[in-house]
């Protein structure tokens, strides 16, 4: 392989066809006008989501990868915020032109969304199954028979035991683990097309973590549901996602099919981030003489209301030269189908070979 | 029910992975004997005990100077109780602790002063363990003043000295928590836990709330600081990746109980115990060409209130058999340092 595909001008991503995807972000920018000013939380991002396709968006807090995920389904407290432009189309239509009413009608239905913290999303004085009616009675126009037995059948399908139980009881009543399940049965109890998970498994514990992740992939190939993974653990990703952006300061700095990703990372950033994590050496069969240090990212990211004039990594950034620091480097493809942002990735990482 | 009272686990540099070739000469920084902590369950007017919450319920292990102990665990299997009742933070049901040798448990506050200043701990969040009025500089040297250590101007230049140790600029010492990030808070709480010069210190998940760039900053200083000063860490947290590149030596609880001990390697390459097997399977490997079965347990972890009979981990363990729900096991060495609790490995 050799870097020629990094000389190939290319136009904007999304890179197939559009009738393939289910899901077009386009130039997406949701700025908070705030005392301190303009607050650019997420900064022209476009991305495009496959059905059955699993999109994870990686990256630290204050990254924007939250809020691009209330941007989608403009859940965007206005003010401060604001989505001030870009499009978003979910099977050809653009949500950013909809107006409330009809952005209700997908919210939940077309698009469902889950959090990291299920505690506080869920409402802590209404029974878990009324929660799960509540969608059905709104969106699919149930009565309010089926409704509760389809949410039965819907804690059935999330894997909890006693579902005809555990629909009458509250969420306090739940572990940690059944309520991000009971969530996963709210979100997917209209078969969304769209399912964006924030952090999902964040708060909860490496064995139940393992579970709500098998239960998303395992429900995703059932349902058809295109997932958006909102995370900041690598590993995570590595084992759950099939393509990765990776963002900072509100902007998309690298994006690849996630092999390609870990194989090869273009943007310094990325690279940091990688070589910052304990590895699991061991684990993966790979013995070290003595213990290595982790490689840091010196430096904090910057506030994003004082942004550098350049590259936004560029203080951080062990690579950086004059022009790192006057010019944001343009988002180009490096190689076939991986993107990234920097003006020095391919005299740098440009000759690597797998 | 409460057994594993003998299951004194006594790390040798056995299998020598992780030697630190510590000083066999000298008593181990710290020694825990059959650590033992139940809370009491109160209801209604009377306030009367309706239960106890077996929280540690028969933990042994030892930690010497320069030695990392990861203890890890998931959520409420009493692992974060461990390392406050070590400093007696809360009061130990039973059992014994010894600091260098001295036994600390039964002594009175005024008593136990002295050892207070050989063991200090790093908590998770420092955005709630920091006092919001009081300046960073008088954060990090207020250890030195309860102690009644050096004048005030001894203790500036001391508290100077920490900060740049730890990676702060001096500048930094009037500034107050709020105008420090995460990362730099989590310095000043190391700092302050460093100020008595301390022999060991528990760090309960001390990089559990950073970002993963930062949290590589707090590592590689508390793998420095260890170095420099021949510090003894009790590590504890829920992160197995962080947990195996900072730890010598690893314990894995579950409700209450050590249920295996070994050096790093044996651990993470020759499991026994069926718990810590799936706990390491879970953890997800940043590393796409990797594929591995995954060993995904069912259910929850069962209440510290009512833990199952016999073995703790019936309920879950792939492997378990009629005697696994009457007869509880023991944690019995086999081999290499290696303990395990579990009838059948």
């Amino acid at each position: 392989m050799t870097t020629t595909s990094a000389m190939t001008p290319q136009p904007v991503p999304p890179k197939v066809p559009a009738t393939e995807n289910l899901l077009e972000v386009t130039d997406l920018r949701t700025y908070f006008f705030t005392r301190q000013g303009v607050v650019k939380a997420v900064d022209g991002v476009d991305f495009a989501l496959k059905p059955k396709e699993t999109l994870a968006i990686v990256g630290e807090s204050g990254c924007g990868k939250s809020i691009t995920a209330l941007s989608l389904l403009r859940l965007i407290p206005v003010p401060p915020g604001r989505i001030i432009s870009g499009s978003i189309k979910l099977d050809g239509v653009d949500l950013l032109g909809l107006g409330e009413e009809e952005m209700r009608r997908i919210r939940g239905n077309d698009i469902s969304m889950i959090f990291q913290e299920p505690m506080t999303s869920l409402n802590p004085v209404m029974t878990i199954g009324r929660q799960i009616a509540e969608v059905l009675l709104l969106h699919q126009g149930m009565s309010t028979k089926e409704a509760y037995a389809r949410a039965v059948e819907m804690l059935r399908i999330v894997k909890i035991p006693e579902p005809e139980q555990r629909v009458k009881e509250y969420p306090h009543q739940l572990s940690g683990g059944m309520r991000q399940r009971a969530m996963i049965a709210i979100a997917l109890a209209c078969n969304p097309k769209v399912l964006i998970a924030d952090e999902p498994t964040t708060a909860l514990d490496v064995t139940i973590q393992a579970q709500i992740l098998n239960l998303i992939v395992e429900l995703q190939e059932r349902l058809g549901t295109a997932v958006v993974l909102i995370t900041h653990d690598l590993g995570v990703v590595a084992e759950t996602a099939q393509r990765v952006i990776v963002m900072y300061a509100g902007r998309k700095v690298e994006e690849a099919d996630v092999g390609e990703l870990f194989a090869r990372p273009m943007h310094p950033y990325t690279r940091g981030l990688m070589a910052s994590i304990p590895r699991l050496d061991l684990m993966r069969g790979e013995e070290k003489e003595g213990v290595e240090r982790l490689q840091e990212i010196p430096g904090i990211v910057p506030a994003l209301s004082a942004l550098p004039p350049g590259c936004a990594f560029a203080p951080r950034c062990p690579h950086a030269d004059d022009r790192c620091h006057a010019e944001y480097p343009p988002y180009e493809q490096k190689r076939s189908g991986h993107w990234a942002a920097c003006w020095r990735s391919d005299e740098l990482f440009g000759g690597v070979n797998a | 029910m409460h057994d594993g009272a003998e299951s004194g686990v006594t790390p040798g540099t056995a299998n020598g992975a992780a030697d630190s070739s510590p000083r066999h000469n000298r008593a181990p920084a710290l020694e825990v004997r059959d650590l033992k902590k139940h809370f009491a369950v109160k209801k209604g007017l009377l306030q009367k005990t309706i239960g106890h919450v077996y929280a540690v319920d028969g933990v042994s292990f030892t930690i010497r100077e320069g030695e990392t102990l990861g203890l890890v665990g998931e959520s409420g299997c009493g692992k974060s109780t461990v390392g406050r009742a070590i400093l007696r933070l809360v009061e130990p049901t039973s059992g014994s602790i010894k600091i260098e040798g001295e036994e600390i448990t039964g002594l009175s506050k005024q008593e136990l002063r002295p050892y207070r200043r050989e063991m200090q701990i790093i908590f998770q969040d420092p955005f709630s363990s920091l006092d919001p009025r009081m300046s960073a500089g008088d954060i990090v040297g207020e250890p030195l003043k309860v102690h009644g250590i050096g004048n005030a101007a001894e203790r500036r230049e001391r508290v100077a000295e920490l900060f740049a140790r730890v990676g702060l600029r001096q500048a930094q010492m009037d500034s107050f928590p709020h105008q420090f990030s995460g990362g730099q808070r989590q310095r000043i709480g190391i700092a302050r836990a460093l100020a008595l010069n301390p022999k060991l210190i528990i760090g309960d998940e001390p990089v559990s709330a950073l970002d993963v760039s930062i949290q590589a900053q707090v590592i590689n200083l508390l793998m420095d600081l260890q170095q420099e000063r021949g510090l003894g860490y009790l590590f504890i947290s829920h992160n197995l990746a962080v947990v195996e590149h900072i730890s010598h030596y690893i314990a894995v609880m579950y409700l209450g109980r050590i249920v295996e001990y070994a050096d790093k390697r044996t651990l993470f390459t020759s499991p026994r115990h069926p718990y810590t097997e799936a706990l390491l399977s879970a953890v997800p490997v940043p590393d796409p060409s990797i594929k591995r079965n995954k060993i995904v347990l069912d259910g929850d972890v069962p209440s510290p209130m009512k833990p199952p009979s016999g073995c703790h981990f019936h309920t879950r363990c792939p492997i378990a058999q009629e005697r696994c729900k009457i007869e509880s096991p023991v944690l019995r060495d086999v081999g290499n340092g290696q303990k395990v609790s579990c009838h059948f490995r």
